[in-house]
């Protein structure tokens, strides 16, 4: 049996077990606390900074990402005292800064009241990208690792291997999905999808005639132990009901 | 615990192509009457014949196979194969293996529509005016008739992989 | 040969030869880096080829030794001749016939080798009565400069690997607990009880754990990890195998930059030769406990010094630090538990177990036992390696063991703990060096880099010079460390070129303080005390830089004038020699003066007058 430990988080209890992060903890509550590197579906990393919170324990106050601190004993987590809000305040404003076109960002700094830094700290005006990697951790959690960072600190940038067209891409668009400012451009026309800069030729559906897969993606559903057709999802559940209809 | 099991029945033959539960299914998933976001969808061929079609609830699910981030799950206790959205990440395997196309993805919403038996209470089911589509506790003739569904439909995708 | 059981070393250690192998007379070149990078190979091949000159058997009438660093690298390269116990500073290969003939055949020193202290006039003969040695207590680097580091044996004589022997008789609770009782904290910098992080891994129970050296020194202007590695890698070994037996790990490693080619090469031989002996490897000497150690080569990455950083990269992954909310002694390197100290915090151990804990607590002060080494650089008369108790005022390893600022200027700031530290200025001298006081006043130990800074330094360029640095070394992977870091590059270049805006400084403040709040690893979060702490102690300069566009200093460039006072200027004509405007002319012996039309305000005359004549102005050199 796994231990259960109460913690109060903005005076309100809740039982979690133990090993819970802070941010989940608080979720059980109803208790939103931002996040922009976070994803359910991938491991945390803890590097945009924002779900900051105030952790008291074992006698000691301080500033804790809430994504990666876990539960281990009582405490006490304030989501919304002036220290929490400056952190938050701060890390918007320096992604702000980096990012001033991405809305997600400009949503936050209404919400925050951030005012954006000067001219003079902004590199480019249409880079979307905050660097939290999440794209990177969705293409290793498909097994693909097509993408990773290249160069550091102010340099660091999220490129597919050699910053050439990646080999082993599906261009199944996952990383673009999970980005949280919309950063990672998928273009597609006719039979033609692009993707970091490799181009795909999409399969058409042998009964309607409509593009609707990668070839790379059918393979890699077989790939999974799944027969696969190159028939599309809509006139499959057609030709099911056709099927039943016979019966 | 199989006795608590219940499966969603579709008698086409009982079925009168009002397009009741695909409005009763979109508006109690995405808030709006709008069939093409509904889970079921109603297939109307010849005068008379029409067929809804929703997920299967496969014991063995390509869908949970393909997908890598475990947001799909086949529940043991119940046999649905839920969703949680949060954990989804939008490559679209579940789409691409589902044989049955009873997996859509929304671009909007970045998450995966596919029934959900609405969480134990279907809507479709509910609003079904001639009970074409019946929420009935898995029993043995109802398992007998699944079987034999399940049976037929086998050997019709064997033939059509031939 | 496997030295089985400790009765087997003893009797090793007995059957040794005496060092140099008994020839009545034996030189130590000094092979430290500082020394080689002065010539000091070249000399030692002198002294070799002169034996042979002089008919002379090397290892039987003569012998001669590289040895590690003996510290005072200002003088190098350093010689001493024993066991006249002579010491030699600046010699050059051409100074070896002379000392043949004077110091080797007839026993007299060569007077002009000799150090000459500034103070007494003096020449001083030995190690011994040179105040900066005679100011120092030397444990760590006891044997670095004495011993030959390519010979185990040389390490064996001087009661080398007899901690570990009395170290496997003790359980491993009775070994944390002895070095619980010693009170050392952890030379890396962080100051960490040593014996209490051993506890929390001694207790995990797991398959497999590790100890790490971390030898990844990356501090401008330290090399105290690097003279240790080179000088006495044997000590940092069985250091680990102490710490091995008594956490239960089975692997080590050593991460040492790549930069340290002279150190991996000397660990790595010390390595092959503790396996030979049986020190390292199965059953070490017959205690049934299995131990051995690796080196990884770090690739010169500033970051890869923090703890999860490190362990990422040996590893094999990038050195990216990672979230540490669970301590790595729980969940370390491949997620086992690892126990992580600086070179200098294990080099420590053995001698700890030896002479005892409280022999060990015995030196120093409260909560702060031990000595610890210091390189002593910048405007310094002595740089070199320096090791004191804790607890040695600053004032005293600056002006009696360093022997104060260079060209008798004015001391203005020491910057302690390298670029996540702080600058301490002259009302500071007092304060103790030992781990609490330093972070009390504002700055931190560090791994012990003191850089002294004279009058002709201006803070707020020396915090560029730092966030620059920190700027190429910042991974990038969190936020604040990235983002801030870059936008306190952007303020600080703003105010050392005369572009700042108003309220330019309390921005800088305000980022400052939220990198250090909100970063994620050790770096990101000190990344910012270079500014906090110049701010902390020379608000005024800030002041100046923003609204008056003023350096009191006469560094950055443009943002002062200067004139010669009329009053000091004896007409020596350094100036204007060094002057790359032509922008100072002056008749020899007579008062020299500043076309400022021409001057494009480089500092150089200020650097060179030794007079203290050029004086700093307001005013823009092309008002």
């Amino acid at each position: 049996m796994t231990e259960l430990i109460e913690i109060t988080i903005d005076g309100r209890k809740v039982a979690v077990e133990k090993g819970t992060k802070i941010l989940s903890a608080a979720k059980e509550l109803g208790i939103e606390i931002p996040t922009l590197c976070h994803h359910e579906a991938l491991p945390p990393d803890g590097n945009c900074r924002l779900c900051q919170v105030e952790v008291v324990e074992r006698g000691k106050r301080k500033l804790a990402v809430s994504c990666m601190y876990p539960v281990r004993g009582p405490m006490e987590v304030f989501t919304n005292t002036e220290r929490v809000m400056d952190a938050r305040r701060s890390v918007i404003r320096l992604h702000l800064n980096r990012c001033p076109q991405a809305t997600i960002l400009q949503d936050l700094a209404r919400e925050y009241g951030v005012e954006p830094l000067d001219e003079r700290f902004v590199a480019e005006h249409d880079d979307l990208c905050i660097r939290c990697g999440r794209c990177v951790r969705a293409c290793a959690a498909l097994g693909n690792n097509c993408l990773g960072f290249a160069g550091r600190g102010w340099d660091r940038t999220i490129i597919p291997p050699f910053d050439e067209p990646p080999v082993g891409c599906l261009g199944c668009a996952a990383c673009a999905e999970v980005c949280p400012t919309g950063a990672i451009k998928v273009r597609e026309e006719g039979n033609i999808r692009e993707i970091w800069g490799r181009e795909f030729r999409l399969v058409r559906c042998t009964s309607c005639g409509e593009y609707f897969a990668t070839k790379e993606q059918l393979e890699k559903v077989d790939s999974c132990g799944v027969e696969v057709s190159e028939i599309c999802p809509h006139c499959r559940k057609r030709d099911e009901a056709k099927r039943m209809k016979i019966s | 615990m199989d006795n608590a099991r219940k499966l969603l029945m579709i008698a086409p033959e009982k079925c009168i192509s009002c397009g009741t539960c695909e409005l009763a299914c979109s508006l109690a998933h995405e808030g709006e009457f709008r069939p093409s976001k509904s889970r079921i969808t109603v297939y109307r061929f010849e005068m008379g014949v029409t067929i809804p079609m929703t997920c299967f609830q496969c014991d063995s699910p390509a869908c949970v196979a393909a997908c890598r981030t475990s947001a799909l799950v086949k529940n043991t206790e119940s046999g649905v194969v839920t969703i949680n959205s949060e954990k989804c990440i939008g490559c679209r395997m579940c789409e691409m293996a589902c044989p049955f196309g009873n997996i859509a993805y929304n671009a909007v919403t970045k998450t995966p529509m596919k029934c959900d038996l609405c969480g134990g209470d279907p809507e479709c089911a509910k609003y079904c005016p001639t009970h074409a589509i019946e929420y009935v506790p898995a029993d043995a003739a109802v398992s007998k008739k699944k079987y034999e569904f399940s049976a037929k439909m086998a050997a019709a995708i064997g033939e059509g992989n031939k | 040969m496997k030295l089985n059981n400790p009765r087997a070393l003893e009797e090793y250690r007995v059957s040794l030869p005496p060092k140099g192998g008994g020839a009545p007379v034996r030189v130590r070149v000094c092979a430290g880096t500082g020394c080689i990078a002065s010539g000091s190979q070249a000399v030692y091949d002198a002294f070799v080829r002169e034996a042979e000159n002089h008919g002379m058997t090397i290892g039987v009438d003569f012998a001669a030794d590289t040895t590690g660093c003996h510290g005072f690298c200002e003088n190098g390269p350093i010689v001493q001749i024993d066991p006249a116990n002579i010491f030699y500073q600046h010699v050059t290969p051409d100074d070896v016939p002379e000392i043949f003939e004077k110091t080797i055949r007839e026993g007299e020193s060569v007077e002009r080798l000799l150090y000459r202290d500034a103070a007494t006039k003096k020449r001083c003969k030995s190690e011994g009565e040179i105040p900066f040695y005679t100011h120092q207590q030397r444990i760590v680097l006891q044997r670095t400069g004495h011993i030959d580091p390519t010979d185990i044996n040389d390490y064996i004589r001087e009661d080398g690997y007899s901690g570990l022997v009395k170290a496997l008789s003790f359980s491993p609770k009775e070994v944390v607990d002895e070095v619980i009782k010693s009170g050392l904290r952890g030379r890396g910098g962080g100051g960490f009880p040593t014996g209490t992080k051993w506890e929390s891994a001694r207790i995990v129970e797991s398959e497999k754990k590790y100890v790490v050296a971390n030898g990844d020194e990356g501090d401008p202007g330290a090399f105290m990890n690097r003279s240790l590695m080179e000088g006495d890698p044997h000590s940092i070994i069985e250091g680990m195998i102490i710490g091995a037996w008594a956490v239960g790990a089975g692997n080590g490693y050593i991460y040492v930059r790549d930069e340290y080619p002279l150190a991996v090469s000397n660990l790595r031989r010390a390595i092959v030769e503790a396996q030979r002996l049986g020190l390292l490897g199965t059953d070490i000497l017959g205690s049934g406990f299995d131990f051995d150690i690796e080196i990884t080569r770090g690739g010169g990455a500033f970051v890869c010094g923090e703890s999860t950083a490190l362990m990422a990269s040996i590893e094999g992954m990038a050195g990216v630090p990672r979230v540490k909310y669970i301590r790595s002694t729980e969940k370390g390197l491949w997620d086992a538990p690892a126990v992580l100290n600086n070179v200098e915090t294990w080099s420590d151990i053995p001698r700890i177990i030896l002479n005892g804990a409280a022999w060990y607590a015995g030196i120093g002060t409260e909560n702060n036992s031990g000595t610890k080494v210091f390189s002593l650089v910048g405007k310094i008369k002595n740089s070199g390696l320096v090791e004191v108790p804790l607890g040695t005022p600053l004032r005293k390893i600056i002006f009696d063991i360093g022997g104060g600022v260079m060209n008798n200027r004015e001391f203005k700031a020491v910057q302690s703990g390298g670029p996540s530290g702080g600058c301490l200025p002259a009302s500071k001298l007092d304060t103790p060096v030992d781990f609490d006081h330093l972070k009390e006043a504002g700055a931190m130990m560090g791994s012990g880099g003191l850089i002294i800074m004279d009058d002709h330094t201006c803070m707020v360029n020396v915090a560029q010079y730092f966030i620059d640095f920190l700027v190429g070394e910042c991974c990038g992977k969190c936020t604040p460390c990235r983002e801030g870091l870059h936008a306190m590059q952007v303020l600080l270049h703003g105010l050392t070129s005369g572009t700042a805006r108003p309220g330019d400084v309390a921005l800088l403040r305000e980022i400052a303080e939220s990198v250090r709040d909100t970063s994620l690893c050790g770096l990101g979060q000190t990344s910012a005390n270079p500014v906090l702490s110049t701010m902390k102690f020379f608000p005024e300069e800030y002041e100046e830089h923003e609204k008056e566009g003023f350096c009191r200093a006469g560094v950055c460039s443009g943002l002062y004038a200067v004139s010669i006072d009329p009053e000091t200027c004896t007409g020596c004509g350094m100036c204007a020699r060094v002057c790359p405007a032509n922008a100072i002319s002056g008749e020899k012996k007579q008062v020299h003066v500043v076309d400022h039309a021409l001057c494009i305000t480089c500092g150089s005359c200020v650097d060179a007058c030794r007079f203290n004549a050029i004086l700093i102005e307001r005013g823009n050199s092309n008002d």
